[in-house]
């Protein structure tokens, strides 16, 4: 009987094989060649949709070098604007939504309020905020926000002193933080990210927030400096291995690698400090790095500090 | 013949030989369109005979009727060549089976032949494109292999692709 069932299937296979064998988990099709045909996907909404296909194309399509290829690639085939693109190529796919990458085409400024309030007006019908100290991904809220900060693709936005999310104008998503203990101006909260499955930091692929560990750092002029952290989902206090009082401009601050670099006027260093490391007098923490002379004018800060975002 | 230094191309002739043992006679200048047969010719140099086992006949001959195409258009100096090309490669993919396709491409990966590798695998994705999850695997005969709940997961992480 057995048997009986085995040559039936045998014998139906030719008509089915070739198609199965094209795609399904234990196709011949080499994985180059199906992300070969990924990549040529129109759009993130498309992938993701392909990636819940079986599994094999789930792993192809979630793989960060994927992502990463994907991404470029339109960023190479269409640039319709550059300022805004330069910063945020992840912007580009909101081609489904042409209006407002057009809009953005117009506004260019980074940060601008104008462009956020489209991009966030865009995606209006909010859910209530999270009270709990879980985060947890909700859809970009309605209304103006203000991008204070950016890691990668996200973005972290304040709507008012208190107010916080972090959102990834990509998927649309994004989780509120907890208020912060003290109130402070949002230039002076910084974020970065963790991504120790994404060793290429060109990749653009911080798609999802709960699978990655982060930091906000807000520190403050006079007080104490706080750091937020993604594991605990709560604010506290930190002392920062050096003395932040009137020493920092606060546009100097880069962070890079999951590390937060800054530009100490005062005694002409990088210092490094990494969030991620818990014990406060690890000797890892803290590191100054000697600058080149140049760095002294105003110009030249500025300039500094996205060569470090862009070339780590 | 001692004019083989000479600079105008000779049509030099090679004999390629399929899985199933037919052979298809094809000038150097068409089948060095295909990656894999010009370092074959480049390195061995004098070989003219060049077995390949992994291709079936029928689709080795497909695969070289798409290189004599292009290999023909490129020598034409004509100015309209890409627009022949592109009218030519459409016709190409147009109605082909996945059977075909999936052989094709096969076959077009093996031999290195990146431009058609790049039309091919631009037919499937168009295959894909603007179809559901579902019909996906209707039309590639995918069963999902997800446990359950698991679909349902991803799909709530990713509800934005969904909506």
């Amino acid at each position: 009987m057995a048997n009986r069932v085995k040559i039936a299937k045998l014998e139906a296979e030719p008509e089915t094989a070739a198609a199965s064998k094209f795609m399904s988990s234990t196709a011949t099709v080499t994985d180059d060649l199906l992300l070969e045909i990924f990549v040529r996907l129109p759009n993130p909404r498309s992938a993701i949709q392909c990636s819940l296909v079986c599994k094999r194309w789930f792993s192809l399509i979630s793989c960060p070098e994927f992502r990463r290829d994907f991404v470029h690639r339109r960023h190479d085939h269409q640039r319709p604007f550059t300022a805004l693109s330069d910063r945020l190529p992840l912007c580009q796919l909101f081609s489904e939504k042409s209006e407002i990458t057009r809009q953005c085409g117009k506004t260019i400024g980074y940060g601008d309020p104008c462009w956020i309030s489209q991009l966030l007006l865009e995606k209006s019908k909010s859910k209530s905020k999270s009270k709990s100290t879980s985060l947890y991904e909700q859809p970009i809220r309605g209304g103006y926000g203000d991008i204070v900060s950016s890691f990668h693709d996200l973005l972290l936005i304040s709507y008012s002193l208190k107010d916080y999310y972090i959102c990834n104008p990509l998927t649309k998503q994004s989780v509120a933080l907890p208020a912060p203990p003290v109130q402070c101006w949002p230039e002076h909260i910084k974020l970065v990210f963790e991504h120790p499955s994404c060793p290429d930091k060109r990749a653009g692929c911080s798609c999802g927030f709960s699978d990655s560990r982060f930091r906000v750092l807000l520190f403050n002029h006079r007080i104490d400096d706080y750091l937020f952290c993604s594991e605990t989902g709560q604010w506290s206090r930190v002392i920062l291995p050096f003395n932040t009082a009137g020493r920092w401009i606060f546009s100097s601050v880069a962070p890079c690698n999951g590390i937060f670099h800054f530009l100490d006027e005062k005694d002409k260093k990088l210092i490094a400090f990494d969030p991620f490391e818990d014990a406060d007098n690890s000797p890892d923490r803290c590191r100054s790095i000697d600058l080149p002379v140049l760095s002294g004018a105003p110009h030249n800060k500025i300039e500094r500090r996205l060569g470090v975002v862009r070339n780590q | 013949m001692s004019s083989s230094s000479t600079t105008t191309t000779t049509t030099r002739l090679l004999m390629l030989k399929a899985s199933d043992g037919v052979t298809f006679e094809v000038e150097e200048a068409v089948a060095t369109k295909l990656g894999a047969i010009n370092n074959m010719v480049e390195e061995e140099g004098s070989e003219d005979l060049i077995c390949l086992p992994n291709v079936n006949g029928k689709f080795l001959g497909m695969v070289l009727e798409w290189c004599k195409k292009h290999a023909n258009n490129n020598t034409n100096s004509d100015k309209g060549n890409d627009e022949v090309n592109k009218w030519w490669d459409k016709e190409f993919v147009m109605d082909l089976d996945q059977n075909t396709l999936y052989h094709l491409l096969m076959a077009a990966d093996y031999l290195s032949g990146t431009e058609l590798v790049d039309l091919l695998t631009e037919k499937v994705a168009s295959m894909i494109r603007g179809k559901k999850v579902e019909e996906i695997r209707e039309t590639f005969k995918i069963k999902s292999d997800f446990l359950p709940g698991q679909e349902e997961e991803i799909r709530k992480k990713n509800s934005w692709a969904f909506e």
